[in-house]
């Protein structure tokens, strides 16, 4: 019998090399929690709240998983969200054909984004922190250059496709879900999957098996840029403009998200059953400290902050390496 | 020929690693490499391997000049390396690890496990060898994790298998185990290239063995018309004198260290002995009966429960390795680049780094000063190196030892603790560190050794101590001893002899 590789279950009895389950627990512990202190929580108009503030984080993080599994980080992908906002809002007409045209021109910009950063950190062999630090700082700086007060222009059209929803279905619902599954797919079920993984782990051992690890390392980042395009396109459907802030929290949110969901920045381990939890909890907690702040009549952002750091290292405490 | 290197040189920042070296290898053979540490043994596998270009020379396969352009090129032409170092990835089940690389496809992309799986459960049974595919490789002992590697390096296309030391891992048992393995493999027509410092495993292996010395070819030899002693002399170049005599009269030398019932709470049971001034007690044993703890719990990098240790007379108590360094104590890890030495720090700021408090005002170094105390260290330990800002990791393992015994003596220490003092350093170099540690017992410093090894043991202290079950279990003056009433203590069966100064 051959047992089921990197299913869920295998994955949840071994919760010391794949931690990605714990945080499923802390998931549930904390949705118990914020239902019984705020009950408010799970109406039906605040949940797809929660959700539509959930999908682009989420769309960025699937990105993110991939690098830092391979062992790498993406600090650069906000700015690559606010850019293709920025392009899309830019030269998105009314026509099928220009926002076709504009969606395949951001998703070939976020490649191109991806693409720069992985050659960078593996030719030049510059630190992945140095390298999206730096590139992060050059597409904040076009994005200045593209960022016009109005906003720009995106087609009504093409948010009405992008924000459907039927009931409590929705299209960001499904993208979510979509590019979940294929990066899932491509994580437990591929050649591919398997030497990202080993790329995390060590990447000596991966290039005397006589891979070539420099594709695979690009590869990484290119799938980030791609994820922060979509995750761009997103955003300036949803707001109906382009603008050069837009991505700033979702630098930092992604690789929270990736880590809180068990997918330690050294890389190997991890992935993206984690991450979604995640960004569950990154996303929920936002949404919950503020519904508590309204509640409690507490005026200022400060408490949330605090709480959110205070939880982020509660769920930390789950991943400590037990001696 | 098969399989030929041809004047492959190669230096690495001026220092020339191979100069000159050529070796030609046949089908089907089993051929040893042997030479001291710094030989140039692992720069000719990984020239081999892809992994480092070489300044001049030509790699030729079946008559055919190959460009060795990275790792995968050496895969492709079916050349494979079991590396010295661990080479897996301990986040990955063993089948995950032994097909990384070659994964056999199934529909969509995915890959076809069920494949993978009777592949290696065939390898294995080819191999004789047996091992849980869906074990996670952190999980494994160092025997296992060694035999995975094996695998791994069988699992694609192989004509040319190189094993770097794969016995040093490896328990006895084992190592037969292997063995078979390789001469399984020699059967089947693949070419075995075998490193080993283990003369006697190269003589029962072998069917030739070449030498390197200083990065240069001295020859290949059948292994049937050499003796051990011709291999050892080319090796180093010299004949080895064997045995130091004892010096019965460190016995009269007060006792400097002196241990009383000391248990840990774990491992340690009721240990006393005594140390006397410029006296080299070794601690011998199986692994495991003790000794590592033993040591480290003088040097305070393991906790005591109960006993007393005196020091010179006075009780003192050791918590960490601070109390111990005041005490004058200096410990020698078995574990050097990891415990004993910033590999990638240069010589001079590993020989500075304990001392530094002893040349400074106000948080600032004497840099001038500092300067002078290393370079004296490094002439009065005679380390090679080519300068003092070199990094530790391009040392030999024989120099690295000496880098981290130097740094300990501007602390002029009355007792130094050595574990393992010539773990992964090649025969030449052991000699000079057994000489060494003679000296400075001469001049009156206390030597404590562990060793695992037989022939240290019976060579160089002046003391035996053997160790079973957590205590002391023989005691013996060295010319005393022989290998069959050591074996006899470490398994257990030997009586307890009223020692010489252990008794108070």
């Amino acid at each position: 019998m051959i047992t089921n590789h990197s299913s869920f279950l295998s994955r949840l009895f071994h919760p010391e090399r794949h931690s990605s389950s714990l945080i499923w627990l802390v998931l549930a512990a904390l949705v118990i929690i914020v239902v019984t202190i705020v009950p408010e929580f799970v109406t039906p108009s605040n949940l797809s709240n929660v959700f539509v503030q959930m999908v682009p984080l989420g769309l960025v993080s699937v990105g993110q998983t991939f690098v830092i599994l391979a062992g790498g980080i993406d600090l650069s992908v906000g700015s690559q969200i606010s850019l293709v906002t920025l392009i899309a809002a830019n030269i998105m007409g009314d026509s099928v054909l220009s926002i076709l045209f504009s969606i395949f021109l951001c998703l070939l910009a976020g490649l191109a984004f991806g693409f720069l950063n992985g050659v960078l950190v593996h030719k030049v062999q510059i630190p992945p922190l140095i390298v999206t630090l730096c590139t992060g700082f050059i597409f904040q700086g076009i994005a200045y250059a593209l960022h016009k007060t109005t906003g720009g222009y995106i087609s009504a059209n093409f948010q009405k496709v992008i924000t459907a929803s039927w009931g409590v279905l929705s299209m960001p619902f499904f993208l979510f879900i979509f590019f979940l599954l294929i990066g899932f797919y491509l994580l437990n079920r591929t050649r591919f999957g398997r030497y990202i993984y080993a790329l995390g782990g060590n990447e000596e051992v991966l290039a005397n098996t006589g891979v070539n690890t420099g594709r695979i390392k690009v590869a990484s980042y290119v799938i980030a840029g791609v994820m922060a395009a979509i995750t761009g396109l997103y955003l300036a459907a949803r707001v109906k403009s382009g603008g050069a802030l837009y991505g700033v929290p979702f630098t930092l949110n992604s690789v929270t998200a990736v880590v809180v969901g068990g997918s330690p920045l050294s890389g190997g381990e991890g992935g993206l059953a984690g991450t979604t939890a995640g960004v569950v909890i990154v996303s929920m907690l936002n949404n919950v400290l503020n519904l508590i702040s309204f509640r409690f009549n507490l005026q200022s952002t400060f408490y949330k902050e605090i709480l959110t750091g205070v939880i982020l290292v509660i769920a930390m405490l789950f991943y400590r390496k037990r001696s | 020929m098969y399989f030929e290197v041809k004047h492959i040189s190669k230096s690495f920042s001026g220092v020339v690693a191979l100069d000159d070296v050529s070796l030609s290898f046949e089908k089907a053979e089993i051929h040893a490499l042997v030479g001291e540490n710094g030989a140039g043994k692992s720069t000719l596998i990984k020239i081999i391997g892809g992994k480092y270009q070489p300044d001049t020379g030509d790699i030729i396969l079946m008559g055919k000049k190959v460009r060795m352009s990275g790792p995968h090129r050496a895969v492709e032409l079916g050349i494979s390396i079991v590396y010295q170092e661990y080479n897996l990835l301990p986040n990955l089940t063993v089948v995950e690890n032994i097909v990384l690389g070659n994964e056999p496809a199934g529909k969509n992309g995915r890959i076809n496990w069920e494949h993978a799986k009777t592949f290696c459960l065939g390898l294995m049974e080819r191999l004789h060898v047996a091992i849980d595919l869906n074990r996670y490789v952190s999980d494994l002992g160092a025997a296992e994790a060694k035999i995975v590697e094996i695998l791994k390096a069988l699992a694609s296309r192989v004509e040319i298998i190189i094993m770097d030391e794969p016995t040093a891992a490896l328990p006895e048992r084992e190592v037969d185990a292997l063995f078979q393995l390789i001469r399984t493999l020699k059967k089947s027509g693949v070419t075995v290239i075998y490193i080993s410092h283990r003369l006697n495993e190269v003589f029962s292996l072998a069917d030739r063995v070449s030498v390197l010395k200083d990065g240069k070819y001295i020859g290949t030899y059948q292994i049937t018309n050499i003796t051990q002693d011709d291999l050892v002399r080319w090796m180093v170049g010299r004949e080895i004198k064997d045995v130091f005599p004892v010096r019965r009269e460190v016995f009269n030398n007060p006792v400097v260290l002196s241990l009383r019932d000391i248990e840990d709470g774990k491992m340690l049971k009721k240990v006393s002995f005594d140390l006397h001034r410029g006296e080299i007690l070794a601690i011998g044993g199986m692994t495991g009966n003790g000794q590592r703890e033993m040591i480290r719990l003088l040097f305070g990098a393991s906790p005591m429960k109960r006993g007393a240790i005196f020091f010179q007379g006075e009780k003192v108590t050791i918590h960490t390795p601070f109390d111990a360094l005041r005490r004058g104590m200096g410990f020698i890890p078995d574990d050097r680049r990891n415990e004993g030495l910033a590999v990638t720090q240069s010589v001079r700021k590993n020989l500075a780094l304990p001392s530094l408090d002893l040349r400074q005002t106000a948080g600032l170094v004497h840099e001038k000063e500092e300067k002078e105390v290393v370079e004296k260290m490094i002439s009065t330990l005679d380390i090679t190196v080519s300068s003092i800002s070199t990094a530790v990791s391009h040392l030999s393992g024989g120099n690295q030892q000496r880098v981290v015994i130097a740094k300990w003596l501007p602390l002029h220490p009355r007792v130094l603790l050595f574990h393992e003092p010539t773990l992964g350093v090649d025969v030449g170099a052991k000699m000079g560190l057994y000489h060494l540690m003679r000296q400075f017992a001469d001049e009156g410093v206390s030597i404590l050794m562990v060793t695992s090894d037989m022939i240290e043991l019976l060579r160089i202290p002046d003391r035996i101590l053997v160790f079973y079950d957590g205590t002391v279990s023989g005691e013996f003056i060295r010319s005393d001893a022989t290998e069959e009433s050591i074996m006899a203590a470490a398994s257990g069966q030997g009586r307890k002899i009223p020692g010489i100064g252990t008794m108070p």
